[in-house]
């Protein structure tokens, strides 16, 4: 094709060519940029980082010296603050920061996803922060709201026409409410974002950034300071701060696990007391807590010992008996034998009224690892009772346990079903015994 | 003339008779070695510990220089009541009878089994062997490295960092496959600088630079990239494993700055190598740092809003 072209045709392909690269080259990513006046330079995330966690936003590259950003933080959002002291600037920063986005390819569709304006309200002599979003961009152009000066002076509830109330409404917002300032926040997903957003910013009173830790990574740290931090008192305070305070139940379980790691090695009693707190059902809806929990507390009545658990330690235990979670039954039952003759009462009540066939069952299993003249007692009692042939098989192994081979016999006598029958003759008959 | 036909003749009978015996020669292998192996081949039950005994027993015979050799590597392979050391020993012993041969079945033969007692040994029979034969077992080894067989990539690599805690000249060759064309072969060269690493983490510090040159190094220029202007970074495998690396060799300062970058796809598994790298009051800093509790929010504005996020000014 080139061949049948003059010279003039070639060179016109050749420098279309040229400028055709050198668009596509100009309207690819920015890898990089810095904002001069913030001192802050964006970089692009690892593009391995998206694919694997899912990561959006840039990497603080260089970062301003009197701000409390660090270098690598991974910034997601650029948030700029507009004071308003009359309508005029309020309703500019409102428009400013709830215009739709619209790239040149959309043509005639609007992006709305990020149209919203968090307002700086003063009502009744405090401060508080109502995010105005147009959640139904096909229902709403307007966010519903009326001013005088820079107060609200009527808030419009909807349109006979939407189903949806006006964003006004719907976030709150009411007559009266003062608008002290207008905060746009800004979603930075690339570096071009970002650029885009802080020169948008640039008549901004303050700029801010948020920052973000991965939840992955969060976890995978949580787990590390669980398998290095035996030696740290500061590793168990911030392990305990997040099994407690933390919303996402998988970092709260990570904490909880690595709390788990960290019980052999206390020589407090911290751990032991927020153990406890997490055992109980009604303090801890979360089930893998509450089974974590209970490994600690097996975990530090070795450690520690029996004497470091109080009469509400027993107790708290006790309760962990009728668990809706066997796991925790179980756990619990292995807790009460470590701590001896002070549970027997507690085991009593769980053999002969517990809620379950299985903590009667874990009960008697835990009576037989006491053992003594009163765990007998209370497993001969419950021999003579018991109706369900697993249970009379758990507590005869328990009795054989503790010395109860003169019982077993006598229970022999009783015409007990074939089969425990035949197993209770073997435990007797059986050199241990 | 006739002189002539009776030299014939007399060359024509050598001949003969050098070729009877070479027939008899070769068929007359020592009979436990030939029973052993036939065993080998047959469906017996025990035909293994069978087979492993007759070995023993030709042994115990007068065995010419091959057949030693071979009953030597057979009983290196099919010994499995045998210690490994034995094992490496007498696969070494059957390297050194017949080098050319046994070399190179130790390469491509049995260090590809599956059992990890004969891979042990055969790498210890290597390392023997490696005092007196470095070059050939040297270029067998980076062959396979460079090589198109995933499995003989690996198996290499991972004799290699095993040599290289006693050769230091085999470190060049490791840096040269780090940067080889084909992404398999660098990432075996990285498993075996963490192979090194297990054996001599002091050796395998000097990778160090070029470790971290595969996690944060900037990326090539391609034209096909030219679009997003990024440019073909290392394989996200080979970057994982150089993490691992660091970890196995005792990197920590070196995790802690990949940690510290939270624009990085590595986190993740610097946590996990400083985990193998174990803890130092540094480390539990560091990780304690990363778990500090949000801020509040700047001038009482609700970070909540934002979960897991925190609201830094920075105007």
């Amino acid at each position: 094709m080139i061949k049948g072209l003059t010279t003039i045709q070639r060179a016109g392909w050749i420098y279309a060519a040229v400028l055709l690269t050198a668009a596509l080259a100009g309207c690819g990513e920015l890898n990089e940029w810095k904002d001069e006046r913030l001192g802050l330079t964006a970089e692009r995330l690892d593009p391995q980082l998206e694919d694997r966690w899912g990561a959006k936003g840039v990497a603080a590259a260089q970062v301003p010296p009197s701000s409390d950003l660090e270098q690598g933080d991974l910034i997601t959002h650029l948030a700029a603050r507009y004071p308003v002291s009359t309508q005029g600037e309020l309703e500019a920063a409102l428009k400013r920061a709830m215009a739709p986005q619209k790239r040149f390819w959309h043509i005639g569709a609007e992006d709305r996803s990020d149209a919203s304006a968090l307002l700086e309200i003063e009502r009744n002599g405090e401060t508080i922060y109502i995010e105005l979003a147009a959640r139904k961009p096909s229902e709403w152009n307007t966010h519903g709201a009326a001013f005088s000066g820079t107060q609200v002076s009527s808030v419009r509830a909807g349109y006979e026409s939407s189903q949806s109330l006006s964003p006004a409404e719907a976030a709150g917002l009411a007559p009266g409410d003062r608008v002290a300032a207008v905060i746009d926040e800004e979603a930075v997903e690339s570096v071009k974002a970002f650029k885009k957003a802080a020169e948008r910013a640039q008549n901004a009173a303050q700029i801010y950034v948020y920052t973000r830790e991965l939840a992955g990574v969060k976890i995978e740290a949580i787990h590390a300071v669980g398998q290095l931090g035996a030696d740290s008192p500061e590793a168990l305070d911030r392990l305990l701060a997040i099994m407690e305070r933390e919303k996402d139940p998988a970092v709260r379980r990570t904490a909880a696990r690595a709390l788990e790691a960290l019980a052999p090695s206390q020589k407090d009693k911290r751990l032991l007391e927020a153990a406890l707190r997490r055992l109980n059902e009604a303090n801890e809806p979360d089930v893998e807590i509450r089974r974590s929990a209970a490994s600690m507390i097996e975990s530090l009545s070795k450690t520690l010992g029996a004497n470091a658990f109080d009469e509400n330690a027993v107790a708290s235990a006790a309760e962990a008996m009728n668990d809706s979670d066997p796991g925790v039954q179980l756990k619990a039952g292995v807790i009460l034998s470590r701590l001896g003759e002070r549970s027997l009462p507690a085991l009593r009540s769980a053999l002969n009224a517990g809620e379950s066939l299985r903590v009667q069952d874990i009960a008697a299993s835990a009576l037989g690892d006491i053992g003594g003249n009163e765990a007998r007692r209370e497993l001969i009692n419950a021999l003579r009772t018991a109706e369900d042939v697993t249970l009379q098989l758990t507590i005869a192994t328990a009795l054989a346990k503790v010395g109860g081979t003169q019982q077993l016999r006598a229970f022999l006598q009783t015409s007990p079903s074939p089969g425990v029958e035949e197993f209770v003759r073997q435990l007797v008959e059986s050199p241990d015994s | 003339m006739k002189c002539k036909g009776q030299a014939l003749k007399g060359f024509q009978g050598v001949c003969a008779l050098a070729a009877l015996a070479l027939i008899f020669g070769c068929g007359q292998q020592n009979e436990s070695l030939t029973e052993a192996k036939s065993l080998l081949k047959s469906e017996k039950r025990n035909r293994i510990e069978l087979a492993a005994n007759q070995l023993k027993q030709a042994l115990e015979a007068e065995l010419t220089s091959r057949d030693e050799a071979e009953a030597r590597y057979l009983l290196g392979y099919y010994g499995i009541n045998l210690a490994v050391e034995k094992r490496a020993e007498l696969f070494s012993e059957a390297a050194r009878l017949e080098p050319r041969r046994y070399e190179d079945s130790l390469i491509h033969e049995a260090l590809r089994d599956q059992d990890s007692d004969i891979r042990e040994a055969v790498r210890a029979a290597l390392a023997e062997r490696y005092e007196s034969r470095k070059e050939p077992i040297r270029r067998a080894l980076m062959d396979a490295l460079k090589g198109k067989d995933n499995r003989a990539r690996a198996d290499a690599a991972w004799v290699l960092g095993y040599l290289a805690a006693q050769d230091s000249a085999l470190k060049d060759g490791i840096k040269q496959a780090l940067t080889h064309k084909r992404m398999e072969t660098r990432l075996n060269a990285v498993a075996a600088i963490e192979e090194l690493a297990q054996h001599n983490p002091e050796a395998a510090r000097s990778f160090i630079p070029e470790l971290l040159e595969k996690i944060d190094g900037k990326p090539k220029r391609v034209w096909w990239k030219v679009w997003d202007r990024e440019g073909e970074r290392e394989a996200p495998e080979t970057r994982a494993l150089s993490v691992r690396a660091l970890g196995t060799m005792g990197a920590v300062d070196e995790l802690l700055g990949v940690l510290r970058n939270k624009g990085s796809s590595l986190r993740a598994d610097a946590l996990q190598a400083l985990i193998a790298a174990g803890g130092s009051e540094t480390t539990i800093d560091a990780l304690l740092d990363l778990l500090q509790e949000e801020s509040g929010g700047a001038d009482g504005w609700n970070s909540s809003r934002r979960d897991g996020q925190t609201l830094t000014q920075v105007r």
